[in-house]
């Protein structure tokens, strides 16, 4: 028997008969399987490599930033819970301070402002403060300042205006 | 004027090299015949799946030791023969049969019945195709595997006889002794119904 010898009636009766394919999820399974061997090769490639490095550059940027905003709040939170109010505004919490900023330096009360976050800056608790007196509720003023001081501790005196400083004669 | 298309042997090195689009291509071309190959021997397309997913994966694993002294074909087919092979020995079925071997069952015995709500040169080209896959589900397994790799593999005597490692001849009479089988299996129905499988063919 040749090679061309072949019967050509039963080669064409078995193509007919024989036309099975492999089921799609079976192809999906091994095209994954081959594309993964050579994404994971030593070397390798792969044609959007340059979106991991970006990845971990960004996932890099993020912690930075999460660990700055946390170091300044830990630096400006208050030691008692203050009254709750409404968000500062937007440019006020978005600012965001610093990361190399010494923790141990002396801060300007603009400094302090800015790194407020999420609650009521320290100009706003003063206006209260001063709307009380000015509306003759002393007491409440009183305890208005009272918090403000545990709120901010050895800071307060310097954040505070001189007429509500320690020792100022109050109307 | 177009580029000619990349041999398999081409897409297979750049595969190896890391080009997955190569593999792409090279499965869309070789998977049905694979397929049936295995199918073929198997009967039973749980088995022919698993089998089929594991020569893929065997030549995934073996692409960095490809290299074209051959023809990529006979290279593929000779790993599905070879996971064939070790299908039959983890079933206990492996024995060495000789090209004239009797198959021990009469292959019309298989064949089904004719389905009657059919018209009749489509029904007829339906049961000619299930007599031959049952003609070759009968023959003995050498003869088999010769016949589907010449059929679904497109290989020469003597790529089947380097695959299979019998001599050339052995081949030779295998492919014979099987296409004998076959038209007197189907007892002439092949130029009988010639027509009617163009038909389904269209």
């Amino acid at each position: 028997m040749s090679e061309t010898e072949r019967d050509r009636e039963l080669d064409a009766a078995w193509r007919a008969a024989s036309r099975e394919e492999p089921p799609a999820a079976l192809d999906d399974a091994v095209r994954a399987e081959a594309r993964r061997a050579v994404a994971a090769a030593p070397g390798a490639r792969p044609r959007h490599a340059w979106r991991y490095p970006a990845a971990a550059a960004a996932t890099v940027a993020l912690l930075a930033f999460g660990i700055a905003q946390m170091t300044s709040r830990d630096e400006v939170e208050p030691l008692a819970s203050r009254p709750a109010v409404a968000p500062s505004t937007p440019s006020e919490s978005a600012a965001p301070a610093p990361a190399n900023a010494p923790t141990a330096a002396p801060k300007t009360l603009d400094a302090l402002k800015a790194k407020e976050a999420g609650g009521e800056s320290v100009d706003a608790w003063i206006a209260r403060i001063r709307d009380l007196r000015a509306r003759g509720e002393r007491e409440a003023a009183a305890k208005e300042l009272a918090a403000f001081r545990a709120a901010y501790g050895e800071r307060a005196e310097a954040l505070l205006p001189p007429d509500l400083r320690d020792g100022a004669p109050q109307n | 004027m177009s580029a000619s298309p990349r041999s398999d042997e081409e897409l297979m090195l750049a595969y190896a090299a890391g080009d997955a689009a190569a593999f792409d291509v090279l499965y869309a071309r070789h998977k049905g015949g694979v397929y049936r190959y295995l199918l073929r021997h198997c009967r039973r397309s749980a088995i022919a799946d698993e089998l089929f997913q594991d020569v893929w994966s065997n030549l995934v694993r073996a692409r960095a030791s490809y290299a074209p002294t051959a023809r990529f074909t006979t290279w593929l087919y000779r790993l599905a023969h070879n996971r064939w092979i070790d299908q039959l020995r983890a079933d206990g079925h492996l024995k060495l049969v000789s090209a004239d071997d009797d198959p021990g069952q009469d292959a019309l015995a298989a064949i089904p019945a004719r389905r009657a709500d059919e018209p009749p040169s489509r029904a007829e080209a339906r049961e000619l195709g299930e007599r031959l896959r049952a003609a070759v589900a009968a023959l003995p397994p050498a003869q088999r595997d010769a016949f589907l790799l010449q059929q679904e593999g497109g290989l020469s005597l003597a790529e089947i006889a380097e695959l299979t490692g019998a001599g050339t001849e052995t081949v030779k009479s295998r492919i014979r002794y099987a296409l004998a089988r076959l038209r007197q299996a189907l007892a002439g129905e092949v130029r009988d119904l010639d027509g009617g499988l163009r038909e389904e063919l269209g």
